[in-house]
């Protein structure tokens, strides 16, 4: 389990790399419903965060051909589905009103009606798959919608109509999310420059740079972000971007790319080991042993969710340092 | 009777093994309700 599994009234929803799509109860681990995908659209991934409606979970996959299919979330029925051209793949699903916005497979952003799949609107710009990753994940911002491109650059449309509003250039390789926090925009690079920007205008409020190539999803808790970074590096600095709050570099190679916020700490994980950070001072809260290599969180109530590149999902109750 | 140097030698071999025990972050146990194997 890759993916951030979403959560509603008690049911966890989330794929595995094997093509099967699962909603499982969160306190028993009874699967509700399985759909798996290989027997009509062959073998799928999903990387990219399902969207969670009122009826619906909406489910991005990666393979070939690209395809999304949105399941009534109570029953796994399948309300609609795309193939191909118009197909959210790649990365997250967010919603925008009574669209659904993602990126096509030739990374490009797209909006669909969320329920019946109908295209509405393409934005052109200078993406291309191979740059594409999950971590070039769109955000919303009330029914707008941010993300970054190809072309070095974060716009902001209009999430009804795919317009811009503004296009701020950055002048290097995006490798994080688009984090939004507060009417501010955090965005890294492969460089290790991290951006602070101005939701309402693009006008870039700050930068700083860190010693390490960032990777991954920011993480914006109260007055800080939380930057992930390659290898076993990760770092808190101040939302102002003017101080380097903390810094682990003594880890073992991180393989969370999705920091979860777990009350006082941020969760993240390696091979074998769970490990609770502290978001004040960076040191470690606790570490707990499991099988694989840790990759997608998720919590709800008392209760984290545990997806491993090995195909393992674990629910533990009872972790220290809960949310209040 | 132990001499001084003799003291000192163990209590320098001792003292940074008792703070990097003191170091290790703290293992925890949580109650696993369920585990799900995937396949992949």
């Amino acid at each position: 389990m890759f993916v951030r599994p979403a959560v509603a009234d008690g049911v966890a929803y989330f794929g595995s790399c094997a093509g099967v799509y699962y909603a499982i109860d969160v306190r028993s681990g009874a699967i509700v419903w399985r759909y798996d995908f290989r027997p009509e659209v062959g073998p799928v991934s999903f990387h990219g965060n399902a969207l969670v409606t009122e009826g619906l979970v909406i489910a991005p996959t990666e393979g070939v051909p690209a395809h999304v299919r949105a399941f009534d979330r109570h029953t796994g029925r399948t309300v609609w589905q795309r193939s191909g051209a118009w197909a959210l793949t790649l990365t997250d699903v967010v919603g925008s009103g009574r669209l659904v916005v993602g990126r096509d497979e030739e990374g490009e952003l797209i909006a669909l009606t969320a329920d019946s799949g109908t295209p509405v609107w393409r934005a052109p710009h200078l993406a291309r798959r191979s740059g594409i990753n999950v971590a070039k994940s769109p955000a919303a911002v009330g029914s707008d919608i941010i993300y970054s491109a190809r072309d070095a650059a974060v716009y902001r449309v209009d999430g009804a109509t795919g317009q811009p509003r503004w296009r701020t250039e950055i002048g290097c390789d995006v490798t994080t999310s688009v984090s939004v926090g507060e009417g501010e925009i955090y965005v890294g690079c492969s460089d290790g420059t991290l951006f602070r920007i101005r939701a309402a205008d693009g006008a870039e409020l700050g930068r700083m740079t860190l010693g390490h190539p960032l990777e991954g999803r920011l993480l914006v808790v109260a007055d800080r972000v939380v930057v992930p970074g390659g290898s076993g590096w990760i770092g808190a600095v101040t939302r102002s971007l003017d101080r380097l709050l903390w810094e682990r570099h003594d880890l073992p190679p991180l393989s969370v790319v999705q920091p979860m916020q777990w009350g006082q700490c941020v969760l993240t994980g390696a091979r074998g080991q769970l490990i609770a950070l502290s978001l004040a001072d960076g040191r470690t809260c606790w570490m707990t042993s499991l099988e694989g290599s840790v990759r997608g969180l998720g919590a709800t109530g008392d209760i984290v969710l545990v997806g491993t590149i090995e195909g393992a999902v674990y629910a533990l109750r009872g972790l220290p340092e809960a949310p209040q | 009777m132990v001499s001084v140097r003799c003291f000192r030698l163990v209590l320098g071999a001792l003292l940074p093994v008792t703070l990097a025990a003191q170091e290790l972050p703290r293992q925890v146990e949580p109650e696993r309700l369920w585990r799900l194997d995937t396949g992949g």
